[in-house]
């Protein structure tokens, strides 16, 4: 228990980007659905979010190492790093992901669309640690004289926001639900390194042994909210009126291509935030090369060699400090689903051409993701088995493939106590035996009052 | 209610980690090993005349070396291997000698090479010299802060316009490094 503790606080704490959630997408029973598909069958007319406790979700994952490759005891640790580094490629990433909803509260009818109102904070944190990078550093250079160094493999975006929301999600016909969610943003805290371009390699040189390149660099680093004495109690401070703002759009669509089938849609955080309180931005850009210092053996004055090669190189490599304002583009999430009732039908009067859900028992199906992120899209896909136990207990399964791994057992369970609803989603729960040798980990739960 | 309590506590509790040590990470050993040019020149007649154009047959050159300054690298410090490459065509012998010098231009260390005269059979003398600096053997070394590189020419008649000593030099600086 204790090792799991010091695995969620180790988490948490490496300060963040929203991540594939397979589970949660197009489970209508779901009270929160909307949320990964704003256009979804939603068959609820009344929600209140139970404030503080509602769609908690947390994400941990690592593309090209676990923490027990790093982390196991009793063996030499600058082993194990050594080891790691060199079986990680060039576009592996940490992406931590947490999102906590403060409040939420819709309402609507048989006769109106379905609106929705919220408040939710998200941190997220994406690292790329690429490969050739990290082993310039462990190795040094020495031995990759002939490699290009990308510099463009590295990128990191570290951001807590809040976010303010109103959605409508109505059905258009009985074929057709659509949904939107406009959204403020609230921008806390942004660091990000992003965009990077140059390269860094050496050839064969002319007047010396070698000759060295920094071609074509461009660097930034740029910060917002960030500074020495920042506490908790300063970004709490900083929730609301910080002066960072930014608009955002979700859109969802559910088509009902047949009695047995529906396609749907969404896509999520289409976009951005214009952080311009407590800036600072860091610059590096230029070309330059260096094949030592050309010793003239002057008989008339003395060259202070080293005072023209920090000259030449910060003429060459031009360096820039300010406090201009930015633009942080939120990660961009596409959803598309396709989900086929098969089963008995519910014991309906009538079919419900709205819900497919209450007319199967169950369902299978496949759903899409892409994200975009820096370096490399998110990709994935999945495939699930949701069945309908009865109006008080529904069950979603799906094994995903995704960056992170190639198959993931993930299981989401809602149930319905009168009107309150408990959902609990998990995601690779194969990895729950051992989260230490995980390459992700998702949970998330809700509590929500519906009717 | 107790229902669904229970399944989150069944899933917290069926959740399971490997033993991690974190306070391994606390410290890291790395020994990378960096390598890079650091001078290089090309000597002609010009060179070797002064103002007034009387020959001087030593000259120097002084270039500043501050890579030591800071305490991790002279701390983390192994050794260095500087390798020295030439090719001669005067007709002239020369010794030519690194001297690596502290912040009062104290030699911390030298190391003087010969080059053989250029002559009617070889119009030009090519060959190279590694040098190691071994922080073991010498401590005092991570002490050099500039390089200077004094050429003797032998004294001789044979003319020297239109010849060249090209020498080229890089280092491989081997370093261990404790990152807290």
């Amino acid at each position: 228990m204790k090792q799991l503790f010091i695995l969620f606080i180790f988490l948490t704490s490496l300060s963040l980007h929203a991540q594939f959630n397979a589970v949660e997408y197009d489970f209508t029973a779901n009270a929160g659905v909307l949320q990964t598909n704003p256009g979804a069958a939603y068959p609820y007319k009344k929600l209140f979010g139970v404030p503080l406790l509602n769609n908690v979700n947390l994400f941990a994952g690592n593309t090209g190492f676990t923490l027990y490759e790093v982390l196991a005891p009793g063996s030499n640790f600058e082993q194990k790093v050594q080891k790691t580094v060199n079986q990680l490629s060039d576009s592996d990433y940490v992406l931590l992901h947490y999102r906590h909803d403060l409040f939420s509260y819709g309402w609507g009818s048989n006769f109106e669309a379905f609106k929705y109102i919220g408040l939710y904070w998200e941190l997220n944190h994406i690292t790329y640690t690429p490969a050739s990078l990290l082993k310039l550093g462990l190795y040094g250079n020495a031995n990759y004289m002939n490699k290009t160094f990308d510099i463009s493999n590295f990128a990191s975006k570290t951001e807590l926001i809040q976010a303010l929301y109103f959605g409508l999600n109505t059905n258009l016909n009985p074929k057709i639900s659509i949904g939107g969610r406009i959204k403020l943003y609230f921008g806390v805290a942004n660091a990000q390194s992003v965009g990077n371009t140059g390269k860094l390699y050496t050839t064969k040189g002319q007047n010396n042994f070698y000759l060295h390149h920094l071609d074509n660099v461009n660097i930034q680093m740029q910060t917002s909210g960030y500074h020495d004495n920042a506490d908790t109690g300063y970004y709490i401070n900083k929730l609301f009126f910080n002066g960072n703002f930014g608009p955002g759009i979700d859109l969802g669509l559910t088509y009902k291509l047949n009695n047995k089938t529906t396609w749907s849609a969404a896509l999520l955080d289409l976009g951005f935030i214009y952080y311009n309180k407590d800036i600072n931005n860091y610059y590096a850009s230029g070309n330059y090369q260096y094949e030592g210092v050309d010793l003239q053996f002057s008989n008339q004055s003395f060259i202070d060699y080293w005072k023209n090669l920090k000259n030449e190189f910060q003429e060459k490599i031009k360096n820039e400090e300010n406090h201009t304002g930015y633009i942080s583009w939120r990660p961009t999430q596409f959803y598309t689903s396709i989900k086929y009732g098969i089963g008995n039908l519910s014991h309906q009067k009538c079919e419900n051409f709205l819900n497919p859900i209450l007319n199967y028992t169950d369902f299978i199906g496949l759903t899409g993701f892409l994200q975009f992120q820096p370096v490399k899209p998110h990709l994935g896909i999945s495939g699930f088995y949701e069945k309908r136990w009865s109006k008080h207990l529904y069950t979603k399964f799906n094994i995903t493939a995704d960056n992170f791994s190639y198959y993931a057992l993930g299981g989401g369970l809602v149930l319905n106590l009168g009107h309150l609803q408990m959902s609990l989603i998990a995601d690779n729960l194969l990895g729950l035996s051992d989260i230490a040798k995980s390459h992700k980990q998702t949970l998330q739960f809700g509590l929500n009052f519906i009717r | 209610m107790k229902v669904f309590n229970l399944l989150l506590f069944f899933l917290f509790l069926s959740a399971c980690s490997s033993k991690l040590d974190f306070d391994q990470a606390k410290q890291l050993n790395i020994q990378p090993v960096f390598e890079g040019d650091i001078l290089y020149f090309d000597l002609h007649d010009v060179n070797l005349t002064d103002q007034s154009g009387s020959f001087r047959n030593i000259i120097r050159d002084t270039v500043d070396f501050p890579v030591f300054d800071d305490g991790k690298v002279r701390d983390g410090f192994v050794k260095a291997d500087i390798e020295v490459s030439y090719n001669n065509t005067f007709n002239r012998h020369f010794t030519t000698t690194y001297y690596f010098i502290d912040e009062n231009d104290q030699p911390v260390a030298d190391r003087p090479f010969d080059i053989a005269a250029a002559d009617s059979n070889h119009s030009k003398i090519t060959g190279d010299a590694i040098f190691t600096f071994d922080k073991t053997v010498n401590p005092n070394f991570v002490n050099f802060r500039k390089i200077v590189v004094e050429v003797i020419v032998s004294p001789d008649t044979l003319p020297v316009e239109n010849k060249t000593l090209h020498i080229q030099t890089k280092g491989t600086f081997y370093i261990n490094l404790t990152l807290d």
